[in-house]
């Protein structure tokens, strides 16, 4: 039985004009210096059951859930030759190119990931299986990735106070492909799934209905206008990304756009664009990265008919699902103290963008911390 | 010969891939890329590889690193994060030449890399890695 561990320690700040910027997982609710939004500690164990056969399991505890520990991974992996592999049990949901890497910050030359995509979802695992597929050429290596799962746990934590709203993913089909040559490796992937949101729907219909009654609406115009804002629907993602690594540079973009079918938040796209240049142990990385969100029209969402005073509710229900859009340039410097610890720097600068209405304000912050695997 | 051994580079540093005195495998550069990597986990005849290394401040390791991956040794270590914490890889070993040597003399699986001169009869090298490249034995 094998244990080993990976950890990130790291103090910074993010505020918008001196003002709490409410990022969800990122310095919420303080626009001061935190030394636990971002400090989290990993522990694995892999245990061998037969030379084919690994039992692996992850616990996880981060800062900005009071480092309670949580199961992060826990399945059966079985090695059926060098191309074929099955896992079973809890696993990483391949939502984008890096999802099962963002925490083991010493993975990677950012301090975070870049938030706007790797906005660290509280869906970020499922009960499932994964069949894995690795085709070697002389001139590059494909990795194809199946998974099938399901999800049940808490949602929306950060609009929600931080109790979340009882949800399910039901039959999460992801695929992911990576074809990785000597200087460029392709990532794509796409997942579907059911996405069975009813508890948030409820608490909408419990706070509503009351004012839609005042508006007038009959119980039928009341329950349509319920259908048709319903979080209950089909959920897609999709993203790809480029890297191209060259002597000592690194050039890397990412790009996803996600949702739930006609919901009234719309698609989420994201992006960012990376460029590195490796000094000897020092490696500087300068990126662009931002995300924006669609809400849908009143007149996309609801039905004809709907009495047109129910229009102005749904950037209200929008709002209090406190989404924010960030634009964002950072400068971030690893150096590699030791084989398996970097010290970390990064300072950002660029806007938080309010999704109701378009507005913006100033952003700016910075972090120091250190990432390290044992 | 003593003008050979003059026009060596003092410090130069030779390599031996070794792996147990029974294992068969030849390797080229580019399947040795591919294990060190994890692209590559069993021998040809379905054995996973049991891989051994030299601790990673070594300049032995730093050179495979170099040589064989064109990577620094926190960026290997940094790669392998990616693979150990998603459950895809064991962790790497890190030991001192006489142990890979123990390990390699005595698991038929092993393979490793010691400096040429510590070869001792007990395993079988399947060549030498320089600062110019690899060099698959005879």
């Amino acid at each position: 039985m094998d244990w080993h561990g990976y950890g990130s320690v790291r103090m910074g700040q993010f505020s918008m004009q001196g003002q709490d910027a409410e990022i969800p997982e990122f310095y919420r609710g303080t626009s001061e210096l935190s030394f636990s939004e971002e400090t989290l500690f990993g522990v694995q164990m892999q245990h061998d059951i037969s030379d084919d056969m690994q039992l692996v399991a992850q616990w996880q505890a981060r800062g900005n859930r009071d480092f309670k520990p949580e199961t992060k991974l826990l399945f059966l992996r079985w090695q059926l030759n060098d191309a074929w592999q099955l896992k079973a049990g809890r696993l990483d949901i391949p939502l984008f190119a890096q999802s099962d890497t963002q925490y083991i910050g010493f993975s990677h030359n950012y301090s975070r990931l870049p938030k706007s995509v790797y906005w660290r979802f509280d869906f970020e695992t499922g009960e499932g299986i994964s069949l894995e597929h690795q085709q070697n050429w002389s001139w590059a290596t494909l990795k194809t990735q199946a998974q099938w799962s399901n999800f049940d746990g808490l949602l929306f934590k950060s609009a929600a106070g931080g109790s979340g709203i009882p949800s399910h993913l039901r039959d999460i089909r992801a695929l992911k492909f990576n074809l990785d040559t000597q200087k460029v490796n392709l990532v794509a992937g796409l997942m579907k799934t059911d996405v069975d949101l009813q508890s948030l729907d409820q608490r909408f219909i419990a706070s509503l209905t009351p004012t839609l009654q005042q508006l007038g609406g009959s119980p039928s115009q009341i329950a349509d206008f319920f259908a048709d804002t319903s979080f209950t629907n089909g959920g897609n993602y999709w993203f790809y990304g480029l890297r191209y690594h060259p002597g000592d540079w690194h050039f890397e973009v990412e790009r996803t756009r996600y949702g739930i079918d006609g919901a009234i938040d719309g698609q989420t796209s994201a992006w960012f664009a990376a460029a590195s240049r490796r000094f000897d142990d020092l490696v500087l990385t300068l990126h662009h990265e931002q995300i924006s969100k669609h809400p849908l029209a009143a007149s996309e969402v609801l039905r004809e008919g709907t009495p047109p005073q129910f229009y102005p509710l749904l950037p209200l229900m929008v709002k209090s699902l406190n989404q924010r859009m960030l634009r964002l340039n950072v400068l971030s410097a690893r150096y590699d103290l030791a084989p398996s610890m970097a010290l970390k720097a990064d300072y950002m600068l660029g806007d938080v963008v309010f999704v109701t209405d378009g507005s913006s304000q100033a952003a700016h912050g910075f972090s120091l911390g250190v990432d390290f695997v044992f | 010969m003593l003008a050979l051994l003059l026009a060596r580079p003092a410090l130069a540093l030779e390599l031996a891939l070794v792996v147990h005195k029974s294992n068969p495998v030849v390797l080229s550069q580019e399947q040795l890329q591919h294990i060190l990597l994890n692209k590559q986990k069993f021998f040809g005849k379905g054995q996973k590889i049991h891989l051994y290394h030299l601790p990673p401040r070594s300049d032995a390791h730093m050179l495979v690193c170099q040589r064989l991956l064109d990577l620094t040794a926190a960026q290997y270590q940094s790669y392998w994060s990616r693979l150990l914490f998603t459950g895809n890889a064991d962790a790497l070993q890190y030991m001192e030449s006489s142990e890979v040597l123990q390990q390699v003399a005595s698991d038929p699986d092993a393979l490793g890399y010691v400096p040429l001169t510590e070869v001792t009869p007990q395993v079988r090298v399947l060549g030498v890695l320089t600062e110019q490249g690899f060099q698959r034995s005879p």
